[in-house]
């Protein structure tokens, strides 16, 4: 009788504590996705991001090491976080140039959201080509 | 293009599979246990080509004619491991392996049926993820992805990718995924976002399959649906296999060495090849992420302690010089790529006087504990656990060996992420919340295989309930 017992406990502890979690887990994320998915931009960032991109990709010189600048950077965690993921997102579009989140080089790229007034102030940076959506290529006199 | 990218993920899963039925015990038809022995192949397939892709790419460079050496290399092999496998199999009988007690319980049906209909719906959800998010997330794109992209579009100069100027891309991770992507776009000639997300999707599902399968004859055939659909309802697999992120393929290797010790430990008569395919699994652990080399030193400790008491020191040895077989070639290739290609590990060469001030800050040790209790929780075993003193454990003499293997395996993997954490250079509370659920993803799976290995299964006890009502 006791063996009958536990079977019953078996199919009980199998519904409560496997199969039903699982199910509601495995159902909700289905449910949530389909919400984000239909939501969702056409493009995603990340494309989005690499668009801004794709003519500069096409006139900077290939195996090259250039710099960066962002209006991002300002000390603010929420702009620094997407400071950092933009640059990471520039790196990933602009493949195999080498990215480097600095001014002294030669060839440095702009990446900015708003009209640039302070950023470049105390830099020898020389606006040598302006794209669409905040993309500008600068130059570094001082650099060769 | 299609073809192209089925040819180039076809070859390595071929190779997988004829590598695995040459290493397997022999059984009668080569179709028997055909979906542990296919969701195995994935991994090791792609693991393996992206390896004879990296040295091709070192002695050659980025040119066409690797893939014609490739399709003839692959082709050449297949055939002839084919007719070796024909030519030489022995029948072993198969409930050498296979748990004797298979009987139909009326529970099945609706496992099955539960379990398909899990994998359907995580199947779908992966791919709306993937197409909501093609890239993948933030370390896909950041690390392995880009990787891929520098060795694709830099040709010759492939190598750029290792510059101590993008460290904070760690140039230093091995290259399994970077490696693999980049093959098969050479292959189809462009860089589909298709390709990264196949072979996550590979290796998320042939993860599950993986368990499932081996557990169906470990066993029995309701505990394999049960570890499955845990994993179909573990909502951070599915969601870090569509992220494109190396855990999950990582993941996959730490359970494939697992099983294949406990196929090893099972056997009555000892099948060394077993060993060289879990000495495979180990290295491609470790050129999957840098976790994996914790993991191989990891497993040569839990093995020592557990053959040496037990089977004594010339077994142990025995042992290790046959999974070193398959382990060496693939260590010294990371060897290699450690030591001539990518830069100081970050975590590594940051070490100093102060690892030390770390390692007697007990405030640390505090602030991991209370994060790693956290996280437990989150991965829902205290169901399990509930689960387990419901249905009580069930650990047969015959898998004693294997079962302390992986729960050694377990502790001291969890053990020596604590200590990472401990003398981490980085900020403890950010690198606790951006890697700790992730390690704890890796071994999810492996404690699942552990966990259902040892507790009592459905057959067993309705088998008992059946006796005692005669």
């Amino acid at each position: 009788m006791k063996e009958v017992e536990n079977s019953d406990k078996v199919k009980i502890g199998m519904l409560l504590l496997i199969l039903l979690p699982a199910l509601v887990t495995n159902l909700l994320m289905f449910g949530v996705e389909i919400k984000k998915y239909r939501k969702s931009l056409i493009k995603n960032e990340v494309t989005m991001h690499e668009d801004r991109f794709v003519i500069l990709k096409k006139i900077l010189p290939p195996q090259s090491v250039v710099g960066y600048i962002t209006d991002q950077q300002t000390g603010n965690s929420v702009k620094e976080y997407y400071a950092v993921k933009e640059y990471y997102l520039t790196q990933y579009a602009l493949s195999p140039i080498i990215i480097v989140n600095e001014k002294s080089r030669h060839l440095v790229i702009g990446n900015f959201h708003e009209p640039i007034n302070n950023v470049l102030k105390d830099t020898n940076l020389i606006l040598f080509k302006e794209f669409d959506n905040g993309v500008m290529l600068f130059k570094n006199e001082k650099v060769k | 293009m299609t073809f192209s990218l089925c040819l180039s993920i076809l070859i390595p899963l071929v190779l997988g599979f004829v590598l695995v039925l040459f290493l397997w015990p022999n059984q009668k038809p080569f179709y028997y246990s055909f979906l542990l022995k296919g969701s195995l192949s994935a991994g090791l397939g792609f693991g393996i080509s992206s390896i004879i892709f990296f040295l091709w790419l070192l002695v050659f460079g980025l040119g066409n004619i690797f893939f014609i050496f490739e399709k003839a290399l692959l082709l050449f092999l297949t055939m002839g491991l084919l007719y070796y496998v024909i030519k030489t199999r022995k029948y072993f009988i198969p409930s050498e392996i296979h748990q004797e007690k298979h009987i139909e319980i009326n529970v099945n049906r609706n496992l099955s049926i539960t379990f398909y209909i899990l994998f359907i719906f995580a199947l779908l959800t992966f791919i709306f993820l993937s197409l909501r998010n093609p890239h993948g997330n933030w370390d896909a794109w950041a690390i392995w992805n880009m990787r891929a992209r520098f060795i694709f579009r830099g040709r010759e100069h492939w190598k750029d990718a290792f510059t101590n100027l993008l460290d904070w891309s760690h140039p230093d991770y091995p290259l399994l995924i970077p490696l693999t992507i980049a093959r098969i776009w050479k292959y189809i000639g462009s860089e589909s976002c298709v390709v990264p997300t196949l072979l996550a999707m590979f290796f998320t599902f042939s993860t599950i399959l993986l368990i499932f399968s081996s557990l169906n004859i470990l066993r029995s055939k309701s505990q394999g649906y049960l570890a499955g659909i845990v994993l179909l309802g573990t909502s951070c697999l599915i969601k870090h296999g569509a992220s494109q992120y190396a855990d999950v393929p990582l993941g996959f290797f730490f359970v494939a060495t697992l099983i294949l010790f406990t196929f090893y430990d099972r056997l009555p008569i000892k099948y060394n090849r077993i060993l060289i395919l879990t000495g495979i699994t180990v290295g491609l652990s470790a050129w999957t992420k840098n976790e994996g080399l914790l993991f191989l030193l990891v497993v040569v400790i839990a093995r020592s302690l557990v053959i040496i008491p037990i089977q004594g020191w010339k077994n142990f040895f025995r042992q290790i010089f046959i999974f070193l077989l398959g382990l060496i070639p693939i260590l010294i290739i990371i060897l290699y790529f450690k030591t001539n290609i990518a830069p100081p590990n970050d975590l590594l060469s940051s070490q100093g006087l102060k690892t030390f001030d770390r390692l007697i800050d007990f405030s640390r040790y505090f602030q991991i504990s209370k994060a790693y209790i956290i996280i437990s929780i989150t991965f829902m075993p205290l169901l399990l656990i509930v689960y387990l003193f419901i249905v009580g454990i069930s650990r047969e003499k015959k898998d004693k060996v294997s079962t302390n293997t992986s729960l050694i395996i377990l502790s001291l993997m969890l053990t020596g992420y604590f200590f990472i954490f401990v003398v981490t250079p980085y900020d403890l509370n950010w690198h606790l919340g951006s890697a700790l659920d992730r390690l704890f993803l890796q071994l999810w799976p492996s404690f699942i295989f552990y966990f259902f290995m040892i507790v009592r299964t459905p057959e067993d006890i309705y088998l008992k309930t059946k006796l005692a009502h005669q």
